[in-house]
């Protein structure tokens, strides 16, 4: 037994000092901040996988709260609605087809997502509700806050392709890749240039 | 959780704050130049003057209205609109009653049905409840006269796609009820006004030549069946995943029988018209919207002369609103014309204006919005001699809009 608690501890200080943090900084071609862009990085790792965030997915003032979401794969989200008024939730997207018939007064459902992938949410009652859920196998995701920045903490040294997923991201699949090199320690800096279509008009047009 | 199921699954929502809504407009107007339509006049605004340079000061209610959205399921609601509007020939009347057919989609083509009393998918402007306005106190010429003689009793289906950004909506529509449209556009001309026409309501006519005195009534009801034809409508809608554009294109016929007549004296005019629209924003804080409508309405029989009632009509109009904070400026200028293909029987319906208005609206909080806005309208008819006014004319209004929502 002290054997393998030697072992695990001789293991796992180097692999600790071989690891450092990624700090993705998107802007557009102007130089404007990209806000909620999810940046994932696909490295090695052992356990399962769990984000310091709550996996909740809000209704409230017409709006789904936050504009994106980033869960591990086999996370339960909650879907509160903390309006008065009744949402009906739904996603037809390939990682996860589901419908929430939620009245108001703070009616609360959880839905399992058990598919990698990105789920797009609207309300079948407000067209203009729009939000996404990015179902990530990987625990180095992070989204970018209102300076475009995202911080990926520990991240093993390596060579490791990144994505860069904006719903609005003018790129195939919405999303951009690239390569970044984690040295054993400190941080490292990318920056990302990713141009955005306009925000689409979600109402109905008949 | 069984009981929250069994709440959620029961379904039927009638009577709960988030199905009744109420809209009050509590309007002050000052308005120089003719007599407002309202009276029967040839003015092209709600709140006219005495016929002179003086500003005439009004103040009321311009709108006190009920809307009503029961469920009765998930994909099946319902529209109503009970409103108080003056000056209309019922205080109270019917204004929309609808339901709507909206099942959950289950993939990128998305299907919507509409069965009821409602208006046509033609107006970029009215997209609030009870069939309001986003940005002005007063709809454009178009929309003005879609809110008058252009509301159907029918059904209607829409489909859409989602092209991974680009989407496009098909609308197709079977109607009745909308017979006597083209009634007002002929014998009044273009307005620019926010009164809706009422279920059983009419609107009172200007002077008309001693032949068209005899064949029409003073009054013109909106919603009448009276060929026992069924009228069409089909929409294309387009918008862009690239760049903030929708483009939409609406062809509108109500095949009426132009020879059809029921008390009182309520004809069925044959019109028809295209609509073309486009909205675009520019950056996050304007927005341009535009229309052009495209028609002819036909009334009566053919004589050697030509048709009793034979015109063309058009108008168009381009509006940029500015977000300024969290209040808003929106500039519109309006063309219209009506060219009259018969001039048989003592009448020249022929007619052509243009308009400017500036809006500023500020919302207070929640429930309360302000609006002043300012409309400046020029115009010629000669047909205004019967009302013995001079053919050209010109008006400006001045109106301030505290309309509360809940």
């Amino acid at each position: 037994m002290k054997q393998i608690v030697a072992l695990a501890v001789a293991l796992a200080i180097p692999l600790h000092a071989l690891a450092g943090d990624v700090v993705v900084d998107v802007r557009t071609s102007q130089g404007k901040p990209v806000e909620s862009a999810v940046v994932t990085i696909a490295a090695p790792h052992a356990g399962p996988i769990r984000f310091p965030w709550a996996y909740r997915m809000a209704q409230q003032n017409m709006q789904f709260d936050p504009f994106v979401l980033i869960v591990p794969v086999g996370a339960d989200v909650s879907f509160p609605n903390l309006d008065s008024v009744r949402h009906h939730v739904y996603s037809f997207s390939a990682a996860k087809t589901f419908e929430l018939k939620l009245y108001g007064r703070d009616e609360t459902r959880v839905v399992h997502f058990d598919k990698p992938g990105v789920v797009d949410l609207g309300c079948n009652i407000h067209d203009s509700m729009i939000a996404y859920i990015d179902v990530v196998d990987t625990p180095y995701a992070a989204q970018t806050n209102a300076a475009g920045e995202a911080v990926i903490h520990s991240v093993p040294a390596g060579e490791h392709a990144v994505r860069v997923w904006h719903p609005y991201l003018k790129a195939p699949g919405n999303a951009l890749t690239l390569n970044v090199g984690v040295r054993g320690e400190g941080q490292v800096r990318q920056a990302v240039v990713a141009d955005l279509r306009a925000q689409p008009d979600r109402r109905m047009m008949y | 959780m069984a009981g929250v199921a069994t709440r959620a699954d029961s379904q039927v929502l009638l009577f709960s704050p988030e199905t009744l809504h109420g809209v009050v407009d509590v309007r002050l107007a000052g308005a120089d130049g003719e007599r407002s339509f309202t009276g029967g006049g040839f003015g092209k605004t709600i709140y006219g003057g005495d016929g002179s340079a003086s500003l005439q000061g009004h103040a009321n209610v311009a709108l006190a209205a009920l809307e009503w959205t029961p469920s009765i399921n998930w994909d099946w609601n319902a529209v109503v609109d009970v409103a108080y509007q003056p000056g209309q020939e019922h205080d109270v009347d019917l204004l929309q009653a609808y339901a709507v057919f909206k099942p959950t989609p289950r993939s990128a083509t998305r299907f919507q049905a509409r069965f009821g009393y409602f208006y046509p998918p033609v107006s970029l402007e009215n997209d609030r409840r009870v069939w309001g306005l986003t940005d002005t106190i007063t709809p454009s010429a178009i929309n003005s006269w879609i809110g008058e003689e252009v509301k159907v009793v029918g059904a209607e289906a829409s489909v859409s796609h989602d092209f991974g950004g680009d989407k496009v909506a098909a609308t197709g529509a079977l109607f009745g009820y909308d017979d006597t449209s083209g009634t007002l556009l002929s014998y009044r001309g273009w307005a620019l006004d926010d009164r809706q026409s009422q279920l059983t309501g009419s609107f009172p006519l200007p002077p008309r030549s001693p032949f068209f005195d005899q064949i029409q009534s003073d009054d013109t009801y909106s919603a009448v069946e009276i060929d026992h034809r069924l009228g069409y409508y089909a929409k294309l809608a387009w918008s862009s995943g690239e760049a903030p554009i929708t483009l939409e294109a609406l062809r509108y016929d109500n095949r009426g029988d132009r020879t059809s007549i029921v008390a009182p004296r309520q004809w069925a005019w044959a019109t028809s018209f295209t609509d073309l629209g486009a909205t675009a924003k520019i950056g996050e804080h304007t927005r341009l919207k535009a229309q052009a409508l495209s028609g002819r309405t036909q009334m009566g029989f053919e004589t050697p002369a030509g048709l009793w009632v034979d015109v063309n009509f058009r108008s168009a109009y381009l509006s940029a609103t500015q977000d300024v904070g969290a209040n808003s400026l929106t500039l519109r200028a309006d063309m219209f014309d009506v060219k009259d293909r018969s001039l048989a029987f003592g009448d020249d319906k022929n007619e052509h204006g243009w308009a400017l208005t500036g809006a500023w609206r500020r919302p207070l909080n929640k429930y309360l919005d302000w609006r002043l806005e300012t409309l400046w309208v020029e115009s010629a008819r000669l047909e205004r001699v019967l009302a013995g006014e001079a053919p050209r004319q010109a008006q400006t209004t001045l109106q301030s809009s505290l309309r509360a929502t809940f």
